[in-house]
């Protein structure tokens, strides 16, 4: 569906570079902080900034030569961009009716409905919430097989992500060969959606694992700096000093619980990993 | 296409008391004016300024970084291009039109013809148009609304001082320009028109070779 071979791309000190493969009936989850490149990653894929290096396909297509009528297949939603804040939704109605072959006009009014936004309002005054909404529809009104969704649930409240995590995942289970590549600093959004998940920092890949393994094999483990010294450490992918022991993330949970009984064994999660990943250095 | 029409179309009409308040004061201009003349030249600014009304919808896919998002829509950049010199000709086309047909009536409502001048005045008006159309566009997109303003005052205010060097140099070698240009043969009204068209027609095709261009290498 989606495959970013080792694209590179230079902005003063800060340098994307790096790769991801999107498989068709996938969701892929981007998570990094503020500033990691995850933005500029969906640019590249969007054929809005040119790379320095390397290739994206789309469709099996070089991205920057799909025509119109192949861009008709992509939903998309920015974080920083979207349709001039000067038009209403009824404006917007008209204008994806006349963009899209495939425009889902009943699907995009029942979903207005189920959100309670108005038709006639500008969109500059709706709230953060609402632009959020109107964003994450837009890109599934017209059954798209792949949604890039940068940030869409950025600066809302847990009943609001919740509402569109929900609907991206009606909306996967409506449309069979659907993917979806969506990024978040949020790790709880991604971790109950996703199907894999690649951590970006400082413009790298740094990680990359099944959402599944990831919570079931990966684990942080506590201890003493005399467990520490004595440690098996063949399974241990980062260690990390803190105040007065040591922590160390591994992908062979069950091995360590087997082996090692005297030492605090934690459950994986995304935000723990990826604190170990940035912040551990490898032995 | 299509949707980029009616895009522009709905943002356009958020303009329309603006819009309304030019036809009033060119209405209110055209009903006070004593010749045929003064009635052409109050209604001819009207295209002028709903040609700019195209312009302005470059302003508003830029706002608020609204161009990334636009660019992943079903469109090429080149279509994009062309919509936007698609748009400004048809504004200005149809306006004049409408205006010219409103001039004919509030003429004849005054008893008065429009003369050979007056068709001459509305058609040169609409290459006019169209040459400033082709010379602010590529700004616009290139700058943006503010920037492009400051950018085409620097290229008048460039063209100008070569203007002035190319005279001090003539005057340095002992040619007096003034003479040279009464010289030049005086042209027809009519083989003015067709140079005028002529030169429009050029600088618009340059033009948007020039904005496919500068929208193909722009990053958002």
């Amino acid at each position: 569906m989606l495959e970013v071979k080792e694209v590179q791309k230079r902005y003063g000190t800060f340098e994307l570079e790096c790769s991801l493969t999107i498989l068709d009936g996938q969701i892929t989850g981007l998570i990094g902080q503020n500033g990691a490149g995850k933005s500029t990653l969906f640019k590249a894929i969007l054929d809005l900034i040119t790379l320095d290096s390397g290739s994206i396909q789309i469709f099996g297509k070089e991205h920057h030569e799909l025509s119109g009528k192949e861009k008709e297949k992509l939903g998309v939603v920015l974080s920083d961009s979207g349709f001039s804040a000067y038009l209403t939704v009824r404006d917007i109605i008209a204008i994806l009716k006349n963009m899209y072959s495939n425009f889902d006009l009943s699907y995009f009014q029942k979903q207005m409905q189920r959100f309670q936004l108005p038709y006639d309002q500008k969109i500059k005054e709706f709230s953060t919430g609402m632009k959020a909404k109107l964003k994450v529809l837009i890109a599934l009104s017209h059954h798209a097989k792949l949604l890039i969704l940068d940030e869409p649930t950025a600066g809302l409240d847990v009943i609001a992500r919740d509402e569109i995590l929900d609907l991206l995942r009606d909306y996967m289970e409506d449309e069979n060969d659907a993917s979806i590549l969506i990024s978040s600093h949020i790790a709880e959004d991604l971790e109950s959606l996703c199907d894999d998940l690649y951590m970006i920092h400082e413009g790298k890949m740094i990680f990359h694992e099944d959402t599944d393994v990831l919570l079931s094999d990966y684990a942080i483990l506590k201890m003493s700096e005399e467990q520490f010294k004595k440690l098996d450490t063949q399974y241990i992918l980062k260690a990390c000093k803190e105040a007065y022991s040591y922590a160390c993330l591994t992908n062979q949970k069950q091995y360590y619980m087997e082996n090692e009984p005297g030492i605090t064994i934690e459950k994986g999660t995304i935000d723990a990993v990826i604190t170990m990943m940035i912040r551990g250095y490898s032995l | 296409m299509k949707g980029l029409w009616i895009k522009d179309l709905k943002l356009m009409t958020a303009q329309k008391y603006f819009f309304l308040l030019i036809l009033l004061i060119a209405i209110g201009m055209s009903i006070s004016a004593e010749d045929v003349s003064m009635m052409t030249f109050s209604l001819g600014f009207v295209p002028f300024v709903v040609s700019l009304f195209g312009l302005s919808t470059i302003s508003y896919d830029e706002f608020d970084n609204g161009n990334a998002f636009l660019f992943t829509l079903p469109i090429t950049r080149k279509e994009y291009v062309f919509e936007k010199y698609a748009l400004s000709f048809v504004l200005a086309f149809v306006s004049l039109v409408v205006m010219f047909l409103f001039t004919i009536f509030m003429a004849a409502q005054k008893g008065m013809l429009l003369d050979f001048d007056g068709w001459m005045i509305h058609f040169g008006l609409f290459a006019l148009i169209l040459l400033l159309q082709a010379i602010m566009i590529p700004f616009h997109l290139k700058f943006g609304q503010e920037r492009g303003r400051i950018a085409i005052i620097l290229l008048i205010g460039a063209l100008l001082l070569i203007a002035t060097f190319i005279q001090k140099g003539l005057e340095f070698i002992g040619i007096d320009w003034m003479q040279v240009l009464q010289s030049l043969p005086i042209l027809g009204q009519q083989t003015m028109l067709i140079l005028l068209y002529g030169v429009s027609f050029v600088v618009l095709i340059i033009s948007l070779k020039v904005s496919i261009q500068i929208v193909s290498k722009k990053e958002f």
